[in-house]
């Protein structure tokens, strides 16, 4: 069954409380519960200052990667709604970068795809990252733990992350 | 003769110097697409485009280096990726 989700990438700030409200309203009556992540950007990197975070994608692709990761969610759990917003461009500190939000009849689906889908987007979502800090300009790779996070969802007595 | 449009994201766009180009192959294979991006970028840049840790997307969907490459492929050379 496909889910009803939204899925946006863009340059443009999102609003949780709208996304949030909205999301209420599409599972209104169905939905026990609402879990919900944001990812925002840290002011460093190590000892270095990070004075902007640019995010790139790769338009339609990155799009369909995001779709497919939604239903790999939807085969695992039984939600009801999903929203995922995530930013591309430049952003600063503190800036909002991802959101997530995962409506589900219990809490137990809607806490575990919530961070099922934020380990996949770490590691299979078409997007880069680039850092423009103090000791110069670096492309950032998700990290072993992203890896192994992702990973911990495939092992067979795994309901969950590691 | 296959034409193909070729795309650079991310680092491999700055160690190439531009987003993509337009390619000449002599057929639609693997081989065929390194020879033929081998004499438009430098030998340093090749190994990196062909790098284990680099994807290849044709029409945006990543490609299995068998699949022949047809005429008017888009074909994309991704870096490792991270979002989130």
């Amino acid at each position: 069954m496909k889910l009803p989700a939204r899925i946006v990438i863009a340059e443009a700030d999102f609003d949780v409380d709208a996304e949030y409200r909205a999301q209420r309203e599409r599972t209104a009556g169905n939905a026990g519960a609402i879990a919900m992540f944001t990812g925002l950007v840290r002011d460093r990197h190590g000892d270095d200052q990070v004075a902007v975070l640019e995010l790139e994608h790769y338009p339609g692709m990155t799009e369909r990667s995001i779709e497919a990761i939604v239903d790999d969610a939807t085969r695992r759990w039984p939600l009801l709604d999903v929203t995922i917003i995530h930013r591309v461009g430049r952003m600063v500190a503190n800036d909002q970068i991802v959101l997530v939000l995962v409506a589900a009849a219990h809490r137990s689906a809607a806490f575990a795809a919530c961070e099922f889908l934020m380990d996949y987007l770490k590691t299979e979502a078409v997007f880069w990252k680039r850092e423009e800090r103090t000791g110069g300009t670096h492309w950032i790779e998700s990290t072993h733990e992203d890896h192994a996070r992702r990973r911990g969802w495939n092992s067979p007595d795994s309901s969950g992350a590691l | 003769m296959i034409t193909v449009q070729i795309r650079f994201l991310a680092r491999l766009r700055e160690a190439v110097g531009q987003a993509g180009m337009t390619l000449a192959m002599e057929t639609g294979t693997l081989v065929a697409l390194r020879q033929a991006l081998s004499v438009r970028v430098e030998a340093s840049i090749l190994e990196r485009l062909f790098a284990e840790n680099v994807r290849i997307a044709v029409n945006q969907t990543l490609w299995d280096g068998a699949t022949p490459l047809t005429q008017g492929d888009e074909v994309a050379f991704l870096p490792p990726v991270t979002g989130g």
